[in-house]
């Protein structure tokens, strides 16, 4: 109880799990999700990827882009862990969770997830991922990162 | 040189103060601002403010210029979350160098601390809805803890480190009659204090809190005339990473912050280097925020942070001096409004048992949006 009584002196303390609300620039990201393909948005006009989606490109301004497959292989840029439900009573049964920067090796975005790994040691900064899809419930599913080889950064 | 000076400065209560709306702390802040200022509140022609972020207000400004009574030629709000206050402050400056305003009031008031979970006027969207908080990653310090194992990661700067800022800033706040957090804070204490998103610990992350603080802005002839201890705005700048809270990846895998090109232009402006500032009051999210920010805006090289920190150079009689009102981390958690506060009541001497002896030119930071805005102020009473 101890716990709970300093993590509501913090800011972002939501009641549940907040979940993403697919809408008219993600829900092929989200629908590509359910169907276990990673899809990232690149620019038709100067072929920059850009993650996450967004209705124009940042680099020449063009409006229009063709959805790629990514094979979801990359490394890990940084990561946090997570000891506290900081982020809401809902993140309890979870700790501790890892929060994790992925870069993906063939379009090259910075992507955002969990690394999930058994073992904490085997955390850390270049640590090879390959994606994976957890279902939250039948709608919507969530890509997520696990380390590429069982035994890779052991040494 | 900027020819505006601050001539009077307000805070109000701070802490977990439940009953207290925005609004009403936004009011006290300011009235003890004007106050400080000697006017009538009707000399004020400009009123600044931030949008709220709970109790979400249609037109908040112009609220606050009802309530004190005012008919403002000028009136609009600011928000680039922790940058705010030094965006403010630009922007009073820039409507009194431009005639467009006398005396302009930057007024704050917040009370995340004891409504945050109460939906009752509804939450700002803050844009990390659906590619971050899904993934139970806490706007602010989450992020910050990313940068910070990179950091880390990159130029071995350790915990320990980031534990003597928390240490520091917790003594000034120890002596400081409006900080929330004066109990004594010992290194052993920081280094027991639990990971709550490591690398962070307990005492790297800011609190929430409830509270208000203003600012009057003026003219520099006037505040010449019309008030003892004006503090002149030597010089301002601002800069945007290009990213928003919505997405911090970009953000977080880079050791540098906009804090560099935004005080190089506060520099420039002022005519200064680092090595003229006496003291530096940092906006402190977090411990590692205060790190990378040494390193940006110059007062040692990039990557020395934790080293520089290690020399004790952050204390009362160190190098530079650091937060000697105790910051977010361990005052108030108010957008960096405190910041200004105190750093004008260091620059007049009235900082009491906070006070660093001899201080005449100070750097003040904001950071917004995790590190995607920052602003900085360079204050001083030194004679134009």
């Amino acid at each position: 109880m101890r716990e709970r009584i300093h993590v509501e002196m913090w800011k972002c303390h939501t009641i549940g799990q907040q979940l993403p609300i697919p809408d008219e620039e993600s829900q092929i990201f989200w629908e590509g999700c359910r169907r276990q393909r990673l899809l990232i948005q690149q620019c038709d006009h100067c072929q920059t990827f850009r993650f996450p989606p967004s209705p124009l490109c940042r680099v020449c301004l063009g409006s229009l882009a063709t959805w790629h497959e990514e094979p979801g292989q990359g490394q890990v840029l940084t990561f946090c862990v997570y000891h506290s439900e900081i982020a809401g009573p809902a993140w309890r049964v979870q700790l501790p969770y890892t929060v994790v920067v992925v870069q993906l090796w063939y379009s090259g975005v910075k992507v955002l997830s969990h690394l999930v790994c058994d073992d904490p040691q085997l955390v850390r900064i270049g640590l090879p991922v390959r994606v994976g899809f957890e279902a939250v419930h039948a709608g919507l599913t969530l890509p997520k990162f696990f380390p590429l080889h069982g035994a890779e950064g052991v040494s | 040189m900027t020819p505006a000076a601050i001539v009077g400065v307000g805070e109000s209560r701070v802490g977990r103060l439940r009953g207290m709306s925005a609004l009403r702390l936004t009011l006290e802040a300011a009235r003890t601002a004007i106050q400080d200022a000697g006017i009538v509140a009707s000399a004020i022609d400009g009123v600044l403010t931030r949008n709220l972020d709970m109790d979400v207000t249609y037109m908040h400004s112009q609220l606050v210029a009802q309530h004190l009574g005012l008919k403002p030629r000028f009136t609009t709000d600011i928000n680039l979350g922790g940058a705010t206050a030094i965006a403010m402050l630009e922007q009073a400056a820039l409507l009194i160098t431009t005639g467009v305003c006398q005396l302009v009031l930057c007024a704050y008031g917040e009370n995340r601390r004891t409504s945050w979970a109460v939906p009752r006027h509804g939450r700002i969207k803050m844009g990390n809805e659906d590619f971050e908080e899904c993934y139970g990653l806490t706007w602010g310090m989450g992020p910050h803890a990313l940068a910070a194992q990179h950091h880390m990661h990159v130029f071995g700067t350790t915990s320990r480190q980031l534990g003597m800022i928390a240490v520091a800033q917790r003594r000034y706040a120890s002596q400081n009659p409006n900080a929330d957090l004066r109990t004594p804070l010992s290194l052993e204490d920081y280094e027991r204090s639990p990971l709550l998103i490591a690398p962070l610990r307990k005492y790297d992350l800011a609190y929430l809190f409830d509270g208000g603080a203003a600012v009057v802005v003026a003219g520099l002839p006037w505040a010449r005339d019309h008030t003892a201890y004006p503090v002149s705005i030597l010089g301002l700048g601002q800069a945007h990473s290009g990213d928003h809270l919505t997405y911090c990846a970009p953000m977080v895998t880079t050791t540098t912050t906009p804090a560099r090109q935004s005080g190089d232009e506060a520099f420039r402006t002022a005519g200064m280097g680092p090595q003229d500032i006496d003291i530096a009051l940092l906006y402190d999210d977090t411990t590692y925020g205060v790190l990378v920010q040494l390193e940006d805006y110059g007062f040692c090289p990039k990557g020395e942070g934790g080293a520089f920190v290690e020399a004790g150079h952050l204390g009362p009689v160190g190098a530079l001096p650091v937060n000697p009102h105790g910051g977010n981390l361990s005052q108030a958690h108010l957008d960096g409004m405190s910041h200004i506060v105190a750093a004008v009541r260091q620059l007049r001497g009235v900082a009491g048992r906070c006070q660093v002896p001899g201080a005449s030119v100070a750097l003040v930071s904001g950071f917004g949006g995790v590190f995607a805005a920052s602003a900085t102020a360079i204050l001083g009473t030194i004679d134009l």
